[in-house]
């Protein structure tokens, strides 16, 4: 069948009534797709690290999925990725004897994470459910997580009413030097905290979605997720410490409300989006995200030695990010006895960049080109983050990341 | 033989859209059948020109207003404004007016000047669709003659889907199925021969989708020699010379197999190259009443 049908077909399917909704909502063609992400994060800054710059995390995904319909009304998933990390992270930030912020990194580490999720979708005809289980395995993690989710087309389908809910349960166990608990305990008190220790999520989302007219559609979404368990970060730890250098609450309950518009505009063919959530959560931290997109569609129609339907979609997209910090968030000064840091556990304290009161701007730039059965994707991605694009123009946080992400990948639609 | 193959289907046989109309559903009760059956009946009221109270009517007499469809005949514009450029402006549904030109059943040529007249009333490219809204120029008329019988099958078949039932539609040689028999075989159809006997050119196997023909037998004739296909270019308002006589197409719809078959026909000498390029099956049976085409004729 050649594009020109094929494009007829889809001008047919949107014949209200061609075809019932349930042939329609469930996919009917089978997809498979392969995604490799690089990701590198700038040094960390030599006037403010210990021991001078040192080469932040490198980070590879490959990431493959499966996508088949069963029977006439039901489709299943298979995901799965394999990363690896390279690189140093920030462990804590601190004010040394002359007032100067400064991060100290860990020694460079490799570690690898291997994710797999399944799922499976059952379609009506104005409605579908799907549920999904996942696990997540790195050296010293396992994740485990599941979830139903579900859609409700209402108001002659111009009104989408979708909800759902996940349960996550994570394992933590730092393997790092346990050969010698006592030396354990006494150099890093944190790790051997976290020992054994797990934590869980329980999260409920809603949202709804309307169609305004052809060109426009309205979101608006709401979801709460409570956590509770062991969140602190066994890693950040102190030579020396008598205590964990990083204690957390361990309850965590977080209000996300979000927005979006849609808008497609047939004169230029192409379309904006912009979404926007704003988060609050038990620890104080609020945060805002905006995000806008343009969407330009592109057929030129190109006809070499045979039909291509070479069809092209290019989406520049900004982001700005913005939150204020933790309660608990803290850089310790180094040049005063602190005890907070040599004894009590029961004050909570953290030193961790990314509860700090920031902002982050992300640009991005994406093409994507389908070609007959095809799609191919490249994406770019720059992110920085700055206390002063938060509006904190008084504190200093060097343990923020820079990042460039660079994303190729190919679906196959059979 | 297994005992699902001697299963037989309900059959319904009424008069709708200017022919004849047959179902066969398997197992079909009669509240299906009457359901189907009344499908029918509403498309032809809202979408038949020649029924003063239909949504057609209503629009061609407001042509020059600006007026608001709904979701349904904006997907069929929307349909029709696809073929309208897939064919590079040979399919328009806005010819209709060139009846007033032309009367088949009397056999009379027009008159050029009357004829150059009517076609300034063509031309769906001066149409303002926006989608949601429509300006017809005034004396412009829209004419779904050439889809709403094909989307009519495509939809009785889709209303068996939903009910769970197996069938047929044939809506006058437009043609719709649900999938293959109950037993898995397909559904044996004979194409019309153009020239108008019992006999049936060929018999083609369906097993989805849907099957149409569009044919000058019904309503062209032949005057002083000269063959008058009722296969009219809209930009001139004449037959399109060396049309096929007729053109049958198998298509994932029977909305999309008719009016490929339609473009067909408004190539004329072109026809043949430009339905293998589209790559779907046809028979093709051309002016000298030979046959060609990618469609499978099981013997």
């Amino acid at each position: 069948m050649s594009e020109a049908v094929k494009q007829l077909a889809r001008s047919a399917l949107a014949i209200p009534g061609l075809v019932s909704m349930a042939q329609a909502a469930a996919p009917a063609d089978s997809e498979a797709g392969y995604q490799y992400t690089y990701y590198t994060e700038d040094d960390s800054p030599e006037s403010r690290t210990d021991g001078g710059a040192q080469e932040r995390y490198t980070i590879q995904v490959h990431q493959f999925y499966l996508m088949m319909p069963y029977g006439s009304n039901m489709s299943w998933d298979v995901e799965g990725s394999f990363e690896t990390m390279s690189g140093a992270s920030p462990v804590y930030t601190y004010l040394d004897d002359e007032d100067v912020t400064r991060v100290y990194m860990a020694g460079a580490s490799i570690e690898r994470r291997f994710d797999l999720y399944g799922s499976g979708r059952y379609y009506w005809s104005q409605a579908d459910i799907g549920g999904q289980a996942g696990i997540s395995v790195e050296q010293d993690y396992v994740a485990l997580s599941s979830g139903i989710d579900g859609s409700l087309q209402i108001n002659d389908q111009m009104t989408t009413l979708s909800g759902g809910a996940t349960l996550g349960y994570d394992f933590i166990d730092p393997t790092q030097d346990y050969s010698d608990p006592a030396d354990q305990q006494a150099n890093t008190p944190g790790r051997f905290a976290a020992k054994d220790q797990t934590k869980w999520q329980a999260s409920i989302f809603e949202g709804v979605s309307q169609i305004i007219d052809m060109n426009t559609v309205v979101q608006a979404g709401a979801s709460v997720t409570h956590r509770s368990g062991y969140m602190s970060d066994p890693y950040r730890e102190r030579a020396g410490a008598e205590v964990p250098y990083d204690i957390r609450p361990d309850s965590r309950t977080l209000v996300t409300l979000s927005a979006a518009g849609r808008r497609f505009f047939p004169g230029l063919d192409g379309a904006l989006h912009l979404d926007f959530r704003f988060l609050a959560d038990s620890w104080d931290i609020w945060s805002t995200t905006t995000d806008l997109s343009w969407y330009q569609n592109y057929a030129p129609g190109w006809d070499w030695f045979v039909r291509n339907e070479v069809d092209f979609q290019l989406i520049p997209s900004l982001r700005y990010y913005q939150q204020t910090q933790a309660y608990f968030y803290e850089i310790p000064d180094h040049g005063e006895a602190d005890p907070y840091y040599t004894a009590d556990t029961t004050t909570y304290y953290s030193s961790d960049a990314r509860l700090s009161n920031y902002g982050a701007i992300s640009l991005g730039l994406a093409l994507k080109t389908d070609f007959r059965n095809y799609s191919w994707t490249i994406a770019g991605e720059r992110y920085a983050a700055n206390p002063s694009y938060g509006f904190n123009f008084d504190a200093e946080t060097p343990g923020l990341p820079a990042f460039w992400r660079v994303t190729t990948g190919l679906d196959f639609r059979f | 033989m297994s005992a699902l193959s001697l299963q037989q289907p309900r059959l319904r046989h009424f008069q709708a859209m200017g022919g004849p109309c047959d179902l066969a559903v398997f197992d079909a009760p009669d509240s299906l059948l009457d359901q189907l059956e009344a499908e029918v009946t509403r498309l032809e009221q809202r979408y038949s020109r020649y029924l003063p109270g239909s949504l057609v009517s209503a629009i061609n007499q407001g042509a020059g207003t600006v007026q608001v469809v709904d979701e349904e005949c904006a997907g069929l514009l929307n349909y029709a404004d696809k073929c309208f450029r897939l064919s590079e402006g040979l399919f328009d549904i806005t010819a209709g007016v060139l009846r007033r030109a032309w009367d088949f059943k009397r056999q009379d040529i027009p008159d050029p000047e009357h004829l150059a007249t009517v076609c300034k009333s063509i031309g769906w490219d001066r149409v303002d669709w926006n989608g949601e809204q429509l300006r017809l120029e005034p004396g412009m008329e829209l004419d779904f003659g050439g889809v709403v019988k094909e989307f009519a099958a495509d939809r009785l078949v889709t209303l068996m889907n939903e009910a769970g039932y197996c069938g047929m539609a044939n809506l006058a040689g437009d043609i719709a199925v649900t999938g293959p028999q109950p037993d898995g075989q397909p559904w044996m159809l004979g194409v019309r021969d153009p020239l108008g006997s019992d006999q049936a050119m060929a018999r083609v196997a369906l097993t989805r989708g849907g099957l149409a023909t569009s044919g000058d037998y019904e309503r062209g004739f032949t005057r002083d020699g000269v063959r008058y296909s009722h296969i009219l270019n809209p930009r001139n308002g004449w037959p399109v010379p060396e049309a096929p006589r007729s053109v049958t197409i198998i298509a994932d719809h029977c909305i999309m197999a008719g009016s490929l078959a339609t473009i067909a026909m408004l190539k004329g000498k072109e026809a043949e190259s430009w339905l293998v390029s589209l790559e779907v099956p046809f028979l093709l049976c051309d002016a000298s009443m030979s046959v060609s085409g990618t469609l499978v004729t099981p013997g």
